[in-house]
């Protein structure tokens, strides 16, 4: 760092490579932990289905009083796969959105559903001599389209469907499906600062290593310590939705995002210490070797 | 070999110079790119946690708050006059909606902290939605009515509530002092006004801004007196 004008050039290019590396670490951090099959797996390890479970018959628990319709004719006809599967389709069909494709997963059947809806008119019927078939044969359908609509309602635990009619889905289109690229580019941006160091300091090599050293470093303070202190902070059980399925979904989810975060600011801090080390271990190797003496010419 | 000490130790002390400088430049840089966009973080991280700006629970101001399912999707017939249904207070009686305003905005009656927490409440000296008169909403704009100020003349709002649905159409953007009564005070024409406070970092937060809409459409969901007759 004996020249000025390099000294300058190499501080404003390890300043673009503390961005371009907290860049780097967001969107891999984005693209390994959002993902549908991450989703998925975390709502499983939640216990997320047995929670919709609990919840839809408190719902209908709720509605008894209007309905009539005891909890018991839902909640005894829904297993816990079929809430699984149900959550999981919410989730992949979200993500599809956001890939701008469309769903092709299967439709949401309950025949076990509609047999106990449909008996429990029918005995109801029976025992009150109700004979309009026609309006029982449509009371029955309207309850169980009901019925089909507050479980999916129940198990879109992320709330994909509210934030595709609030267009936030939409928006997120605009850039989800290129995540892996922009990862790779962000990565090769690195790359190519570093040979910019190199060809920078080309009469000091060992110099671009301490550039991308203290450039490591401090990327990976600033992207280590916001997630630590969020996480440290508790900001997680003021979460406004408490409905239990979406903020135990939300919460996970977010809770998962920061440890990332924490583990790569971590992991990009020793990558820039080990730089440092490189750079000292070179650096007293050139200054150890002693000039030699130019042989005379005879 | 005192020069060559004097080298070393200003190469050591500029080798750790070096990266606070970098770190001062960065932090300076992400703080002035980064003021706008949390502005607009900020409004939806009170309103995805906003159990931090809640009000002491164990207070016993003996409000009960009540929420209501909102009927949005209408699907039988509708009439240009009808019946309003009276809210109590504390009651979340209707749903704001508008693109310019982001997210769907809940309508408590009455005025008061704890409901201003929940979403925005109109004042129980204005008009119900759906009646004649003034009807005065207000909320806070670091949260519900943080996009209100981009409202401009010509936009069109929709209030859906149980008994009916209503649509309006900005006419007026004002300001006012927060003394000043004129805007908020009963009216003959059938009207909204939306407002909030004025944000001004260096400023007084005494002045309130807002808009006054005209109502353009009405859908009750029960035919009113007129209409059966």
């Amino acid at each position: 760092m004996k020249s000025l004008g390099r000294y300058l050039v190499s501080l404003f290019l390890s300043v673009v490579m503390v961005f371009v590396s907290i860049a780097a670490i967001a969107a891999l951090v984005l693209t390994v932990n959002v993902t549908s099959s991450k989703l998925c797996k975390m709502s499983d390890d939640s216990n997320l289905p047995e929670v919709v479970i609990g919840e839809i018959g408190k719902y209908y628990k709720n509605k008894y009083n209007t309905t009539g319709i005891p909890a018991e004719v839902y909640t005894s006809a829904i297993t816990k796969e079929d809430i699984s599967a149900e959550i999981e389709r919410n989730i992949v069909s979200g993500f599809y959105s956001m890939e701008k494709e469309s769903s092709e997963s299967s439709q949401f059947s309950l025949p076990e559903l509609e047999n106990s809806i449909s008996d429990f008119f029918d005995n109801y019927a029976a025992e009150n001599g109700f004979s309009d078939t026609e309006k029982l044969e449509a009371r029955k359908q309207s309850e169980i389209k009901s019925a089909y609509k507050v479980i999916s309602n129940q198990c879109d635990v992320f709330r994909f469907n509210s934030l595709k009619e609030h267009g936030v889905l939409g928006k997120l289109s605009k850039v989800y499906p290129y995540r892996r690229v922009g990862v790779v580019s962000l990565l090769c941006a690195s790359l190519l600062i570093m040979v910019i160091f190199l060809a920078v300091n080309h009469k000091e090599k060992p110099a671009m290593l301490y550039w991308t050293g203290i450039s490591e470093i401090i990327a990976g303070i600033f992207t280590a310590v916001p997630a630590a202190v969020f996480l440290s902070s508790g900001k997680l059980s003021a979460f406004t939705i408490k409905q239990p399925q979406i903020f135990t979904a939300y919460t996970s989810e977010i809770h998962a995002i920061a440890m990332a975060f924490l583990a790569a600011g971590l992991a990009v801090l020793v990558v820039g210490i080990a730089f440092i080390i490189l750079y000292k271990i070179f650096s007293t190797r050139d200054e150890s070797v002693a000039p030699t003496k130019p042989l005379p010419i005879n | 070999m005192s020069d060559k000490k004097k080298k070393s130790s200003g190469s050591i002390a500029l080798h750790i110079i070096t990266p606070c400088i970098v770190a001062v430049i960065c932090c300076g840089i992400a703080v002035a790119a980064l003021i706008k966009p949390y502005d607009k973080l900020k409004v939806y991280l009170n309103l995805a946690f906003m159990d931090e700006l809640k009000t002491d629970p164990d207070s016993s101001s003996g409000l009960v708050i009540t929420e209501s399912e909102i009927t949005e999707e209408h699907t039988g017939e509708t009439y240009e006059t009808g019946k309003v249904i009276y809210p109590t207070f504390g009651e979340m009686y209707a749903i704001i909606k508008s693109e310019k305003l982001g997210t769907d905005i809940p309508v408590y009656w009455g005025s008061k902290a704890e409901l201003l927490e929940k979403g925005a409440c109109q004042a129980n000296s204005s008009s119900v939605i759906g009646n004649e008169g003034n009807s005065v909403i207000s909320a806070h704009v670091d949260t519900f009515f943080a996009d209100l100020s981009s409202l401009e003349v010509g936009d069109v709002l929709t209030i859906n509530t149980n008994y009916g649905s209503f649509t309006y159409t900005v006419r007026e953007l004002i300001e006012f002092s927060d003394t000043d009564k004129k805007y908020v005070t009963q009216k003959t024409d059938n009207r909204l006004t939306l407002y909030t406070c004025k944000r001004d970092v260096l400023g007084n937060a005494n002045q309130r801004a807002g808009v006054i809409c005209d109502l353009t459409e009405s859908r009750f969901y029960t035919a009113g007196e007129e209409a059966e007759k």
